[in-house]
């Protein structure tokens, strides 16, 4: 599982030059790795958002355009908790070979290590899009208010 | 056991009660379980009356629209049916059904309905039937056209009026009447028609007179009637003398006790009326130009039909063979609990006037208001008027998550004749007793975003809008009751904020019996 898991980031953004980022976010934490972290963010996020929108939100005159909103949010909410939860296990690791390759400027480890998180971020939040998506289409036909959205 | 309780409106007061008696009904105040039809008739020889003609548009069209709801539930719920109905069995919906007309009155005078031309003037054969008739009646009675009714002179209307119960409507009356049933008869004292006929109806209905079907049973029905003392002056003075009105009272009250009260006539007779006023109509001799301005008294008179009702059992006492026989008259007044020069308001009533209406005529206000002032910005947004895209109704699509109430309906020549007409009377009504004086004066001026601080002296501490109605009405539109409208127009509509609007002032304790 754990092995599925990581393929969804690695098979885009592994990049052996920087192999000991990409250990750590598959070693440490155990069960909750770096990879099953991003992956519970992606999915728990726009769940929980969305069911807030169908079961808790309540304007009534909300149109497709509110619902787009919701979805902005939530991208840029996942966005936001993916890059500052990684950019925390990425830089406080237990790894001291990782610990000094981001203080040794001619690794290049840091520069990679802030890029990465902007991408990755991206990437989570683009994923989340979809699984809110599906939950709405879904969420909809329970909701008291939104049946109609966002279609 | 099911009673129907028949309503005579006699002259201009009796269509202007039973006018404010239909948007009560509308409203959702019920009369007691008991009694499941309503028949109004209105008995005025003023046949372009405007006063008239607009209670019998406003009857038709609280029938046009309950006809249209499926098992109403406190809006329309009330049945209202024209004699026609009962006795053809028909549902033909006829505003002139509502109207008792009297024969020979639209192209005579007086003295041509008389005959005052053929009579004798044989005064030495003691047969000068026209000096006679002269004692009695001036010149310009007898010249006087009866088309605008009798303009003040209750001894025209007498004569006239006494065709009435020999007539074709008056024996349908009788013929639809059941046990059970019960009367009540609406007139003002101080006109020429309401003062005429109210004591020469009553006289019928409790003869014994074997001509008129079931006179057996409607000679021991309870009768309940209102009079309405005089309420108002007029601004101009020519054939009708508003300054005789209280004159005419004063006359008429002592023949009504001598004749009505201590015979024991009636069962409950409510007076209303309001000494030395200077609350002044447009004068006009009948006819299109008589449309007063509606007064809170009218509300009263139709307070007391609710009032009669209710204590329809105090009137009624079973003798030893179970037989009901009638108590001594009850004669009742109105009050209020304190006077407000800004306009009455519901603080002021007593607890059961306030409990009786109150909470219904803030519904109907609200729903009125709403689909002035909210329903164009909701229409096609909120999901409860989402209906189904034409891309949709070419597939099949849940039938559940489609609303009837969409930009269709709201655009149809139903809605806008039925509903929104209807409401658009009720506004006039509301508006026409708060420019009047005494003033009735119990809402506010809303907007959309503070909808429940409509009700005078019960503004709320945080503003509450028609949001709320809308967040209520999508959560409602799914249920089945509310949906299933066995093909009727109306019914998802009403039924859907009869229910979401009745939600809505409970849960923000509105007029709930907390604040009473």
């Amino acid at each position: 599982m754990r092995e599925l898991i990581s393929r969804i980031y690695e098979s885009l953004f592994y990049n052996s030059g920087y192999k000991l980022i990409f250990d750590s976010l598959y070693d440490e934490g155990g069960i909750m790795n770096g990879y099953n972290t991003m992956l519970l963010i992606f999915l728990i996020t726009p769940i929980v958002v969305f069911s807030y929108f169908y079961f808790i939100y309540k304007k009534p005159l909300a149109t497709f355009m509110t619902w787009m909103y919701w979805l902005i949010g939530n991208f840029i909410l996942v966005f936001g908790i993916t890059y500052f939860v990684i950019r925390q296990r990425l830089f406080s690791t237990t790894n001291n070979e990782l610990l000094n390759a981001y203080t040794d400027v001619t690794t290049g480890y840091a520069s990679y290590a802030n890029q990465f998180l902007i991408y990755v971020s991206l990437y989570n939040a683009l994923l989340s899009l979809i699984v809110a998506f599906l939950f709405s289409i879904i969420a909809k036909h329970f909701s008291k208010q939104f049946i109609h959205l966002p279609f | 056991m099911a009673r129907k309780l028949y309503i005579f409106g006699i002259g201009g007061t009796g269509s202007r009660v039973i006018k404010a008696f239909t948007f009560l009904l509308a409203s959702g105040v019920k009369l007691s379980k008991e009694f499941d039809t309503v028949i109004p008739i209105i008995i005025d020889p003023d046949i372009s009356n405007g006063d008239l003609n607009r209670t019998k548009t406003i009857l038709k069209l609280y029938q046009e629209i309950q006809n249209e709801i499926h098992k109403p539930y406190k809006f329309f719920s009330q049945k209202l049916k024209t004699i026609n109905e009962l006795t053809d069995n028909s549902s033909d919906v006829n505003p002139e059904y509502y109207h008792f007309k009297l024969e020979g009155v639209e192209d005579n005078t007086f003295g041509e309905y008389i005959g005052f031309n053929s009579l004798s003037s044989n005064f030495k054969d003691e047969k000068d039937d026209k000096s006679f008739i002269k004692l009695l009646y001036s010149d310009k009675n007898l010249q006087s056209k009866l088309d605008v009714g009798f303009k003040g002179h209750p001894n025209m209307g007498t004569v006239v009026l006494n065709q009435f119960t020999t007539s074709e409507n008056f024996n349908n009356f009788a013929n639809t009447f059941a046990d059970g049933d019960v009367i009540f008869i609406i007139n003002s004292i101080f006109g020429g028609t309401g003062a005429a006929g109210y004591p020469l109806l009553l006289k019928n209905l409790r003869s014994n007179n074997k001509d008129i079907p079931r006179i057996d049973k409607i000679r021991i029905a309870p009768i309940g009637a209102f009079t309405m003392l005089p309420y108002f002056a007029l601004d101009n003075k020519d054939e009708i003398d508003a300054e005789s009105f209280e004159q005419k009272t004063v006359s008429a009250i002592d023949y009504y006790n001598r004749t009505i009260l201590k015979q024991n006539q009636i069962d409950i007779q409510y007076f209303i009326g309001n000494k030395g006023n200077t609350n002044f109509e447009e004068y006009s001799v009948g006819g299109v130009g008589q449309k007063n301005r509606a007064h809170f008294f009218e509300l009263v008179g139709a307070l007391s039909i609710f009032n009669f009702t209710k204590h329809i059992t105090d009137v009624i006492e079973n003798n030893e063979d179970n037989e009901y026989q009638r108590s001594n008259t009850k004669v009742r007044e109105f009050g209020i609990n304190e006077f407000n020069e800004n306009g009455i308001i519901f603080q002021n009533l007593d607890t059961e006037s306030r409990e009786l209406f109150a909470f219904h005529l803030t519904k109907l206000k609200l729903f009125s208001e709403y689909l002035d002032k909210r329903l164009y910005k909701a229409l096609g947004k909120a999901r409860w008027t989402k209906g189904k895209g034409k891309f949709m109704q070419l597939i099949k699509a849940q039938k559940n998550k489609y609303s009837p109430l969409d930009k269709e309906y709201f655009n149809s020549p139903e809605y806008k004749n039925q509903v929104k007409n209807f409401l658009n009377f009720f506004e006039e009504w509301l508006s026409e007793m708060e420019s009047n004086n005494p003033a009735f004066a119990p809402f506010n001026e809303i907007k959309d975003d503070n909808a429940f601080d409509i009700i005078v002296g019960n503004e709320l501490s945080d503003k509450k809008g028609f949001e709320i109605v809308d967040t209520i009405n999508n959560e409602l539109i799914e249920e089945q009751d509310i949906r299933n409208t066995n093909d009727l127009k109306h019914s998802t509509l009403i039924k859907l904020f009869d229910k979401s609007l009745d939600r809505a002032l409970k849960e923000n304790n509105i007029l709930t019996k907390k604040q009473n």
